[in-house]
């Protein structure tokens, strides 16, 4: 047997595609060569290693078409999404140069100008605005600064008033709060000592009985 | 319903049997070129222009019966045609891979490897093979083709895939070998 056919019969025993004769027969031939059995184990542990993992990808795009028979030859553009993209670009970029051919022939004019963007049939057209003067710029510029000076000015005030308000507010509500605070310890204080006064008051009261009682036991022994 | 029947419907004009082939087989074939180029958007587009051409032949296909051989027969002539396209950039030549994350890994030990980055390997892997071997070991590791089915789709002898299959798996057990990949996985128990 040759080195090829031995490894075709050993490929059949690794997926189990021998009958029964044959497989024991290259099962004699492995107890037989230590070197074959030995390739065997190690391309068996390849398998193993590659049973272990799967070539799924979670990107699968579902692909589908209408029932729709008529539609046919439109579903089939559609599927082959690609060429219909170029296709789509192709059309734009044709559209776009046939347009850009149209004005340079009519003699269309589209630029810029320090007033704008123009649009002309023939000669670039005249400017109709001269716009505002330097002048009235610099007094624009003056009365925005103004303007700007003033909001700000009044947007401080208005934030130092709530500031203040928001102070006193809080100083208010602090002096009410110790004021309570107080109230309650006085009450407290007060609560003691009522309740000790009682409890003195109770002793003195066990004391003389405790001594009535003795000097009443000691008088009559 | 079998899908020689799906096809047979499919010829006299029922497009819902072609939407039922095109959900059977585009997870196969999506997974098939996912194989080849390990790269997602390759995989869909192999699998659209298969489903697409499956939709434009089918009505011509002699022999339903052997429906299975032909689209992966479609599948790996896209996938070959892409890769001569691309002109070969999407695989990567034997060594150079492996060589790169050897050095960057400093060889992970196989135990620290989740199945996600054996995963990953492993599809690097197939694609330092070349595209015969790779198809070989796609058809027959991932789908559990037969020797005889996978000789018919790429119209080969069965001894040439069974020859193919052993020196791919000999390449993927060096690679793996190289990874310090055996200590865990490859161990015959």
């Amino acid at each position: 047997m040759t080195e090829q056919e031995k490894h075709n019969r050993m490929m059949d025993y690794l997926y189990d595609e021998m009958s029964d004769t044959e497989k024991r027969e290259f099962e004699e031939l492995l107890e037989a060569d230590a070197k074959l059995k030995k390739e065997l184990e190690e391309l068996q542990a390849t398998r193993k290693v590659m049973g272990t993992v799967s070539l799924d990808s979670d990107e699968l795009k579902p692909f589908s078409l209408s029932t729709d028979r008529n539609s046919e030859s439109e579903n089939s553009s559609k599927g082959d999404t690609k060429l219909y993209r170029l296709m789509k670009v192709g059309m734009a970029a044709a559209i776009l140069l046939a347009g850009m051919m149209a004005l340079a022939f009519s003699g269309v004019q589209f630029g810029k100008t320090s007033d704008g963007f123009y649009l002309a049939i023939g000669n670039q057209p005249e400017p109709v605005q001269q716009g505002i003067s330097e002048e009235d710029v610099m007094n624009l510029l003056a009365q925005i600064q103004q303007d700007n000076t003033l909001v700000m000015a009044a947007l401080a005030e208005q934030t130092r008033q709530q500031q203040n308000e928001q102070l006193e507010e809080a100083l208010n509500l602090l002096t009410a709060y110790y004021d309570q605070r107080r109230q309650q310890d006085l009450l407290l204080i007060a609560e003691g000592l009522t309740q000790l006064e009682e409890d003195t008051y109770y002793r003195f009261l066990q004391t003389d009985e405790t001594l009535g009682d003795i000097i009443y036991a000691l008088s009559n022994p | 319903m079998d899908d020689a029947s799906l096809v047979k419907r499919y010829q006299l004009g029922d497009i819902r049997a072609f939407n039922e082939l095109a959900n059977r087989w585009q997870s196969k074939i999506h997974r098939f070129s996912y194989g080849f180029f390990g790269n997602a958007d390759d995989a869909g587009e192999i699998t659209q222009k298969t489903l697409i051409r499956v939709y434009k032949k089918a009505g011509e296909l002699e022999e339903p019966g052997k429906f299975s051989s032909w689209i992966y027969r479609i599948a790996n002539n896209l996938c070959l045609d892409e890769l001569k396209r691309a002109g070969r950039r999407k695989s990567s030549p034997l060594g150079s891979w492996s060589e790169q994350i050897a050095e960057s890994e400093n060889h992970i030990p196989s135990r620290q490897l989740e199945s996600k980055e054996l995963g990953v390997i492993i599809q690097n892997a197939l694609l330092t093979l070349s595209d015969d071997q790779r198809v070989v070991i796609i058809l027959k590791e991932f789908e559990g083709m037969k020797f005889r089915e996978i000789a018919e789709i790429l119209d080969e002898s069965e001894n040439t895939i069974k020859s193919r299959m052993y020196y791919g798996l000999r390449s993927l057990r060096k690679i793996l070998t190289e990874q310090n990949i055996q200590p865990e996985y490859l161990n015959y128990d």
